[in-house]
Order: structure tokens, then C-alpha cells, then sequence
């Protein structure tokens, strides 16, 4: 075996501290990732997908079901979000956004369990009215049980934003 | 109008496509016959000259032509239809323009041309490498004027126009609407001039014969990477704020920053840009690190069409999302791969060629410091990158929705920022004076470690106290840093700057440790009370803009019995779109803390609102400011400095 020159033996240093870095810095990366990501559903792939109970908080996008709005009490509510496909009854205690309707897009965050539905600690209305969670207009639109009222709104996002 | 504007358009593609052409035609044949160089490259010099100018003309003409046409609210365009009403005011009929895709994108090729007279006008008359760069920078432009003529041409006709307009929505209708992305986009654009000069440099340099050439060459660059660059830094740190300041009122999420995928995208180019000014010095001070240097200068630009791309594709659900339509984001995308693999495969072709077989130089001990400084604005860039395409791999390639949470970028980012910080105070404590070492350090101690342990004992987190901490002790060390060297602008400059860094430190951990939210829920004239303020709530007021009708909630602030103010969040329906904003109020407390509100809900004689106390807030804005002033300190008569 030849014994390597002092030349070579800094540059399998240099590799070796080359790979090391990145491997801590991969490491770190995938260590912060994991408990900070948080899943997107919609209600189909949550019931079709999921049949299980979810241990971590899910972000859940949908539209509110027109006539589902029931307060149980002055500040719990209970409402249903769906796809078209698929319905997830919603319980959530707390003050609405003010853009909250029937009939529009809202992403509620929380926790899923089939027996008791879907928890929410949050309820965000996005900013926009024309707002729809992503995935769910593809989703309606591949069904084909798109109402010619939402397809005018969800066209309408094309309008603005910021930048 | 429109066809005049779509032609002037496609005439300054000819003129540009024409004149890269001619460019390498020209340079081509020099390079085969070998002429005089002198003789052809005053002729190039002149006719590049009339072509940047012939370019902006041309550009200039059609976006004008637009502008008017928002101006006049002439629904002939299809665009104006789309953006525009007849009840908009003239400023946001006009500011529209860049509120909808098509319009940006000229407005982005607008600033281009601009920039490419600004690249003609300093680069050198003689060299080989100048003219190089200007006709890449030039087939940039091309690309992305044929951008707009094939996949957004904002100039398309309407045959019968309709009488009334859609409008821009309402969240757009804000004043910042007018400044802000045209001072973002030429942050953005200025990023073309150090792309093109280091590709210009990396073709050219393996045909200079001897050293001196060499030498010149690397000088050269150096000069061109300088201004503009800084510049560059500047106008996105402008634009960034404005940015980050207009989400904080406009949405009423009470926060200035969500780690949204576009807010992401500007701010990896922004570290991009600081990782190349301080390679730059450090390829000036060792005369090394020019591969580095090229890669940074290279990669910014980059950074901005994949920014484009992110916001354009329509793939991320966004604040800022536009028109979702895959072929543009299919465009945008070959034109990130066409540019990225020309430049990096060049990179990666002539990077051997350019390191010279040397003995290992000795490094400064300040030059070592600055190189650990700048890899962590590189781990923060890569951090960054990685958190916000994720999502998007996991999305195209296994169909998952998912989002990474601000905690990941906080998690990451925040032990690398406290490296940098280490690193420049190391830097800029000049430890070879025996004398003030001890004084200096405890007085790095005292402050840094009393705001740390004041922090902690008013219930902070250990993360915001120690980020509260490393700001003091880097501003301590830019104020002695300033008065102990004999007097000089820079240095003022230098430590305005990096101070004002430490600055934005303390007055965002302050922010995220003590500040206090709560929703509160008032009848008329009732009072409550939130922190150490009472609210009082009066009765409801109309308010009637231009094209809006708006509730006025009067809030009136007291702290005992001292009156400080009055909060007047508002409920604003845009009658013509029907959608409604609820518009936050902030009340500046001691001239650095802020009240802030947000109207939740509204029923008969009931109003519900959200209420935060945001302490030492109004730091983070000054601070944004103290960095862009500071660089007016380090403008010099002489032409080439660090």
C-alpha cells in the first residue's frame, strides 16, 4: 500500500471535513424538519387516506358547508368543511376571522380523530375572499362537481396579490 | 395604442437580439483575425451605447403606453379591464399596472433596459471582458422580453370594451402599493450586472496571455462588483422592509414576517448579495476566493428568477400568488435552467484556469473570521432555500400539501446568526492592543450580559434573550469600534451599519418576548382594560373614500388618567367588488412601541377586536433605514476601495 503524500493527506482532509459539514448540516436540516412540518388535507384524502386517528396537528382546507353553522354555546361552534367529495364535521371554541362564511374557503388547523371529528385551535380565513386552500379546487374540478358560482370565484384569484 | 406598444416591444427585441449578434460577430472576428483592439472596441463602445439607449426607448415607449392606458382607464386593454374601475383613484389606477403579473413582468424588463444603460455607462472602454459581459447581459434582457411577448403579453385587446372595469382588489389599494415593488424589482434586476461581469470574466480570461492582463482583468471585476452591487443590496433591503412593514398593517396578523415562500424569495437573493460584498473584500484583501466570489455574484441573480418563478408558477398558495397558469411557470423555469447551467457550467469549465498554482498564502486573522462570517450567511441562504422548496418537491413529486413551519427557520437560522455576530465582533475588536482588552471585554459582558439576564428575569425565552444580548454587544462594539479609530467616514458608515444590525436584534427579540395580544370585546362606551392601557370604545363613525364605504371603530387610549390617543381600525366594502378589508390601526407609544388593532367582528352595538402591544417595534424600520443610510457614508472619490 502506498503511503500517502503529504499533498494527499490534505486533501483527505479537506474531503473528509467537506463531507462531515455537510452531513451535520443534512442532519440538522432533517432534525428541524421534523416536527415542524405540518400536513395539508383535504376532507376526501383525510377519510379515504387517513382511517386512523392523526397523533399530530393537521392543517384541514376546504369550504364551509352551506348550512352546517351551528354555535353550541356562546363560544363554541360547529360547522362542516367539504370538497364536494368528502364532508369532516369541524368543532372549534374562539373568536372567527372575519372573512368566516358559509359557502367560502377557510383552512382550519387541529386535530383529527374519527370518532369526534376535527378539533380545531385555529380557524384562518384567508385575507382574500376569493381564497380556495390549494388542491381543492383540482380535486373539484377533476370530479366534475364544480358549481359554476365557485368556478367564477376561484377564476377571480387570478386577480392580485402582492409584489 | 395597444399595437403600438406591442410593436415597440417586439422592435426593441430585434434591436437587442440584433446587437448581441453583432457583438459576437464582432468579437468573434477580432478574436480570429486579430485586429486592432483599440479601434474596434471605441466602434462596439458607441454603437452599445445608442443600442441601450434605443432599448430603454423602446421598452420605455410601450410601458408608458400602458401606463397611460391605466391612467386614462382605457378598457380596451384587456389588462386595464381586468384591474382597473372607473371609481379606482388616478394613483392606484396607475400603480395597477404592477399589481397583476403582465404589468410587473414589463415593469421588470422596464428596470432592465434601465439597468443595461447603467452597465453600459461603467464599464471600461478597452477590455475585452467588458463588452463580453454587456452581450451577455444583453441576451438576459432578450430572454426575458420574448418572455413577455410569447407567455404574457400584457398588451391584448379588447373589440368591444366594456364600460366598467373589475378593479384591483382592495388589499392592493394601499399606499405602498405605488413604491414598493418598483423598488424591490430594481433591487431584483440590478442583480443582471454582476451576473453578466463574472460569466464576462470567467469566457474571457483564459485568452489574456500574460500576468498583467490578468491582473487587470481581476481588477476590472472587482470595480464592476462593487457599486452596483451594493446598490443592488440597498434597493432589496428598501424593498424588503416596505414589504415586511406593509404586510404587518395591511393583513392584521400582527406579525411582520411569516416565512412565506415569497417573502423567502427575496430574502435569499438579499443573502446572496452580502455573502458577494464580502467575499468581494475578501478576494481584495487575500487575492483569493475568486471562484467564491464569481459563485455568489452568479448565484444571486439566479436566486431572483427562481423568486420569479416561485411567485409566477402558481404551484405555492401564496399572499402573493398571482395568475395561476402553468406555461408561464414552465417558461420561467426554462429560463432558470438555460441561465443557470450556461453560468455554472462556465463556472465550473474555467474554475480550474483560474486557480493559479501558488503557495498557500497566509490568511489574516480577520480574513479567517470573515470567511466563517460569510459561510453563515451561505447556511442561512441554504436553510432558507431548502425550507421553501421542500414544499414544492413534495408537492409535485408526491402530491403532499405540506408547510414548514416558521419554528424550522428560526430553529436553523439563529445559531448560524450568532456565529456571524461572534465573528464580527471579533473582527472589529482590534485585540492586539493589550491595553483596552480587558476594559473592552467587560464591557461586552456588562452590557451584552445584562440585557441577556434582564431579559430572562422579565420571563423571555433563552433564544430571544440571548439574541437581545448578542445585539447589545454588537453595537457596543460598532460605537467602539467608531470611537476609538481616528475619525473617518467609513468607519462610520461601517458601523452604522453592522450596529444597525444589533439593533434589529434587540428590538425583534423584545418584540417576539414581550409582546402581549388579546381579543377584547367592547359595548358602546364601555372601557377595558389590555397591559398597562385602558380602551375606551366610542360610537361608530361612516367613513366614505373614493370607491369604498367604511365603519370606523373609535378607540380612545388611556394610561391612568393621561389621554395618549386614538385607534381607529376600520371595516372597509368595496361596493364595486364587493369584498370588504378590515384596515388595522397602530398608535405609536414613545415613539418606539406601537399599539396595533384589528377589527374580528361586528354586531348591533357590539364590536369585537384584536389588540396587541408590540413593543420596541418601530426599532425594526429604523434599524432597515440605519443600513441603507449607512452606505451613503461609504461613497468615496476615489474610484477603486474596498
Amino acid at each position: 500500500m502506498n503511503i500517502p503524500t503529504q499533498r494527499q493527506r490534505y486533501s483527505i482532509y479537506k474531503l473528509s471535513l467537506f463531507l462531515g459539514l455537510v452531513g451535520t448540516g443534512v442532519g440538522l436540516i432533517l432534525w428541524s424538519m421534523k416536527d415542524t412540518i405540518v400536513f395539508f388535507y383535504t376532507p376526501e384524502k383525510l377519510i379515504l387516506k387517513e382511517k386512523k386517528d392523526l397523533e399530530k396537528s393537521i392543517r384541514l382546507g376546504g369550504i364551509v358547508k352551506e348550512g352546517t353553522f351551528n354555535k353550541l354555546d356562546a363560544q363554541s361552534m360547529k360547522f362542516h368543511i367539504t370538497d364536494g367529495i368528502a364532508d369532516i364535521p369541524v368543532t372549534y371554541s374562539g373568536v372567527l376571522p372575519a372573512l368566516f362564511r358559509e359557502g367560502q374557503g377557510v383552512v382550519v388547523f387541529g386535530k383529527y380523530s374519527i370518532n369526534k371529528g376535527f378539533q380545531a385551535t385555529e380557524v384562518l380565513a384567508k385575507h382574500d375572499e376569493k381564497y380556495m386552500p390549494p388542491g381543492a379546487i383540482e380535486i373539484l374540478n377533476k370530479k366534475g362537481c364544480w358549481q359554476s358560482e365557485v368556478r367564477i370565484k376561484s377564476s377571480n384569484k387570478k386577480r392580485g396579490g402582492r409584489l | 395604442m395597444i399595437a403600438v406598444g406591442h410593436m415597440s416591444l417586439v422592435c426593441s427585441l430585434a434591436l437587442n437580439l440584433a446587437f448581441s449578434g453583432f457583438l459576437i460577430y464582432q468579437l468573434y472576428f477580432w478574436w480570429r483575425k486579430k485586429t486592432e483592439m483599440p479601434q474596434v472596441f471605441l466602434g462596439l463602445y458607441r454603437v452599445s451605447n445608442i443600442v441601450s439607449l434605443g432599448l430603454f426607448f423602446f421598452v420605455s415607449l410601450s410601458f408608458f403606453i400602458l401606463i397611460y392606458g391605466f391612467y386614462q382607464a382605457d378598457y380596451t386593454f384587456l389588462l386595464v379591464s381586468k384591474y382597473v374601475s372607473n371609481q379606482q383613484p388616478w394613483y392606484y389606477r396607475v400603480s395597477a399596472v404592477w399589481g397583476n403579473h403582465e404589468g410587473s413582468m414589463l415593469l421588470w424588463v422596464w428596470l432592465l433596459a434601465l439597468t443595461q444603460i447603467l452597465f453600459t455607462g461603467i464599464i471600461k472602454k478597452d477590455s475585452l471582458q467588458s463588452f463580453v459581459s454587456l452581450g451577455i447581459a444583453s441576451l438576459v434582457v432578450c430572454s426575458f422580453i420574448l418572455y413577455i411577448l410569447s407567455a404574457s403579453d400584457p398588451f391584448l385587446a379588447f373589440i368591444i370594451p366594456p364600460v366598467q372595469g373589475r378593479g384591483l382588489t382592495p388589499l392592493l389599494q394601499d399606499p405602498l402599493l405605488v413604491i414598493h415593488p418598483p423598488i424591490l424589482y430594481f433591487g431584483y434586476v440590478l442583480t443582471l450586472i454582476p451576473f453578466s461581469q463574472a460569466t464576462g470574466f470567467l469566457i474571457t480570461y483564459t485568452f489574456l496571455e500574460n500576468k498583467v492582463e490578468k491582473e487587470k482583468a481581476k481588477k476590472e471585476l472587482l470595480q464592476i462588483l462593487k457599486w452596483p452591487v451594493c446598490i443592488a443590496w440597498m434597493f432589496l433591503t428598501l424593498g424588503i422592509m416596505l414589504g415586511s412593514y406593509w404586510a404587518y398593517y395591511e393583513l392584521g396578523w400582527g406579525g411582520y414576517w411569516f416565512w412565506d415562500p415569497v417573502e423567502n424569495a427575496s430574502l435569499l437573493p438579499w443573502l446572496a448579495l452580502l455573502a458577494l460584498i464580502h467575499f468581494r473584500i475578501l478576494a481584495d484583501k487575500q487575492k483569493n476566493y475568486y471562484g467564491s466570489l464569481l459563485f455568489t455574484a452568479i448565484l444571486a441573480f439566479l436566486l431572483c428568477i427562481l423568486g420569479t418563478f416561485l411567485v409566477r408558477s402558481g404551484i405555492l398558495s401564496s399572499v402573493h400568488a398571482f395568475a395561476q397558469s402553468p406555461e408561464r411557470g414552465l417558461f420561467i423555469l426554462v429560463l432558470l435552467m438555460i441561465w443557470g447551467a450556461f453560468s455554472l457550467g462556465i463556472l465550473a469549465y474555467k474554475l480550474p484556469n483560474l486557480q493559479e498554482r501558488q503557495l498557500r498564502k497566509k490568511m489574516y486573522l480577520d480574513s479567517i473570521f470573515l470567511l466563517v462570517g460569510i459561510n453563515c450567511f451561505l447556511a442561512i441562504l441554504i436553510t432558507t432555500l431548502w425550507g421553501t422548496i421542500y414544499p414544492l418537491i413534495m408537492q409535485v413529486v408526491f402530491g403532499q400539501y405540506i408547510s414548514v413551519g416558521p419554528l424550522y427557520f428560526e430553529r436553523l437560522i439563529g445559531p448560524f446568526a450568532f456565529i456571524g455576530v461572534a465573528m464580527l465582533a471579533l473582527i472589529y475588536t482590534d485585540l492586539k492592543s493589550k491595553m483596552h482588552k480587558i476594559k473592552k471585554i467587560s464591557f461586552y459582558i456588562i452590557l451584552g450580559g445584562g440585557l441577556f439576564i434582564y431579559m430572562m428575569a422579565k420571563g423571555a425565552s433563552f433564544f430571544q434573550s440571548a439574541s437581545g444580548g448578542m445585539g447589545a454587544v454588537l453595537i457596543t462594539v460598532m460605537s467602539l469600534y467608531c470611537l476609538e479609530k481616528p475619525f473617518s467616514l467609513r468607519g462610520v458608515g461601517i458601523a452604522i451599519i453592522h450596529g444597525a444590525f444589533g439593533l434589529f436584534l434587540i428590538g425583534a427579540s423584545w418584540d417576539a418576548a414581550f409582546q402581549q395580544v388579546d381579543t377584547l370585546t367592547f359595548k358602546l362606551y364601555e372601557k377595558k382594560s389590555f397591559h398597562k392601557y385602558q380602551l375606551i370604545f366610542d360610537k361608530y363613525k361612516v367613513t366614505q373614500g373614493v370607491n369604498y364605504q367604511g365603519v370606523e371603530v373609535p378607540l380612545e387610549v388611556f394610561r391612568g388618567s393621561v389621554y395618549i390617543g386614538l385607534l381607529t381600525p376600520q371595516w372597509r366594502l368595496y361596493k364595486e367588488l364587493g369584498q370588504d378589508v378590515q384596515k388595522t390601526s397602530q398608535l405609536v407609544i414613545q415613539g418606539i412601541s406601537q399599539l396595533y388593532v384589528v377589527i374580528q367582528s361586528m354586531q348591533k352595538g357590539k364590536v369585537t377586536v384584536k389588540v396587541w402591544y408590540r413593543p420596541l417595534i418601530n426599532i425594526l424600520w429604523i434599524s432597515g433605514m440605519m443600513m441603507i443610510l449607512g452606505l451613503i457614508f461609504l461613497i468615496r472619490r476615489k474610484k477603486y476601495d474596498i
